[in-house]
């Protein structure tokens, strides 16, 4: 075998020595950081203690929970036609063109049309609920449908309803408004109300009955539309919060949406970087005896 | 430099790269049980501070409940010290005391119908009972965390790294979680 790969090296002309050499030692390079990038992101996860969506502090964090649509609105998948609470599509046209050509018996696959779900969707691990924004996420779905039509060929991911998930991301959790901003708006609301209703507005705040609303009688409804705003919001508001998952603020974190277990990625990661390894050495001991042949150093 | 030299001196890159990756790695893992502890923290603080005014509301009505009420005071300052000292078996002990004592005064609230009818009363025990459970929570967190830590720095060959700089196992947060109301839970993000 390691005659046969000599043997073929020494033959190779220059030129495609040279670019053989080129694209080995780039491999090389490539590989190395790539093997500890796996391990790094294996670790991550494996390290990631999990946390309940209701007690969870703010910051990187790991959620292990149900796949819900928001408003209990499932999406509709582009391809299958089936509800889900996120997809990924593409279709993909064989093309017959240059070194392709329909001699060689084989055409390239050129992506014709591809779409994936933006929209966000809920974590759901009994304790709360958490918006997935999937944009930045590496989303590794399980519900994977593979069909061909014509020279066509379809490639649909999607993960559904209820679907036990995995994901690491940024918990991030937004206030909605405070009581008073909401006494604030109210009030004003019913303030506008009363202008666009000149003749309630009079009826009721025009004391001199003059037809005017003067500055007086305009503070007097103002303060009335505000103790009947209070009077509406009531005692024990509690200010809404959303939590959302988004993207994490260190780009050394990784961002993973998954339907996959922890343990099946983790042990998934370990195989990549076992072969990014391997790669590393074997492209450079390669590169290093081609450069051996070649300069004889 | 022949083929051999070229394999080892790859190979102890590789071997080079995968010992700070441990290393790194054993870091994180220590940060995040500080981290949880300190998610635990800001908890406990919480409490600290509303504990005070439901003693007080308290004593104007349980008048023959003084033994309770000082043992929660008691309670409180044993978490404050063991807190402040990171001292996890005794935040533990004294956690177990805490909620012990609360869940007690919760019980005897029930002989005294003009203190259960009390608003403010009724309010911070529901704020200590959310409290009370989102610590519980964050101590699972906690403990998770410790129990990664401790894995990790028994495995070869990350036990290599972990002795050479003194990574040590860390004490797990126990206490008996007593439940004192079923309060439907806010959350609390801190």
């Amino acid at each position: 075998m390691i005659d046969a790969v000599l043997t073929f090296t020494i033959n190779l002309d220059p030129d495609k020595f040279m670019a053989l050499l080129v694209v080995s030692f780039l491999l090389c390079l490539i590989s190395l950081p790539a093997g500890f990038y796996f391990i790094r992101h294996g670790r991550i996860m494996q390290d990631t203690p999990t946390s309940k969506i209701r007690s969870a502090s703010q910051g990187f964090v790991e959620f292990k929970g149900r796949a819900r649509s928001i408003d209990d609105k499932p999406l509709r998948a582009p391809g299958t036609k089936t509800d889900c609470v996120w997809y990924d599509y593409k279709a993909e046209q064989q093309q017959y063109k240059g070194w392709f050509s329909p001699g060689n018996h084989r055409g390239k696959w050129i992506t014709v049309a591809e779409h994936r779900s933006p929209f966000s969707f809920y974590i759901d691990d009994g304790t709360g609920v958490c918006a997935i924004d999937p944009d930045a996420a590496t989303v590794k779905a399980k519900f994977t449908n593979k069909w061909k039509q014509g020279n066509y060929r379809y490639i649909e991911s999607r993960i559904e309803e209820g679907e036990m998930i995995y994901c690491l991301g940024q918990f991030e959790t937004h206030q909605g408004p405070s009581r008073q901003k909401v006494i604030k708006e109210t009030a004003r609301a019913s303030l506008n109300q009363l202008k666009k209703n000149r003749k309630a507005l009079l009826q009721r705040f025009d004391a001199n009955s003059d037809g005017e609303i003067d500055l007086d009688e305009w503070n007097t409804a103002r303060s009335a539309t505000r103790v009947q705003a209070e009077k509406e919001v009531d005692d024990d508001y509690v200010p809404t919060q959303h939590h959302v998952l988004v993207e994490p603020f260190s780009k050394k974190n990784p961002y993973i949406v998954s339907c996959f277990g922890e343990d099946e990625l983790t042990s998934r990661y370990r195989l990549y970087s076992v072969g990014s390894f391997a790669t590393f050495l074997t492209t450079g001991v390669y590169s290093f005896i081609m450069v051996v042949i070649r300069w004889g150093i | 430099m022949g083929i051999t030299e070229f394999i080892t001196g790859a190979v102890l890159i590789i071997v080079f790269c995968y010992a700070i990756t441990i290393y790194n790695g054993l870091i994180r893992l220590k940060n995040n049980v500080d981290k949880a502890f300190a998610n635990i923290e800001v908890l406990l603080k919480q409490r600290h501070t509303e504990l005070p005014q439901l003693v007080e509301v308290c004593k104007g009505y349980m008048t023959h409940e003084k033994e309770l009420l000082l043992a929660i005071t008691k309670a409180r300052s044993l978490v404050q010290d063991a807190r402040e000292e990171h001292n996890i078996l005794r935040l533990g002990q004294a956690e177990t005391e805490m909620r012990e004592s609360l869940h007690q005064l919760f019980v005897s609230v029930e002989a005294y119908p003009e203190l259960k009818a009390n608003e403010n009363f009724l309010a911070l025990q529901a704020r200590i009972s959310v409290l009370e459970d989102l610590i519980a929570d964050r101590r699972e967190t906690f403990n998770e965390s410790v129990r990664l830590n401790n894995t990790r720095i028994q495995q070869f060959p990350d036990l290599v790294i972990a002795r050479s700089f003194n990574f040590i196992a860390l004490e797990y947060l126990r206490f008996r979680a007593v439940g004192l109301l079923p309060v439907a839970i806010g959350s609390i993000h801190d």
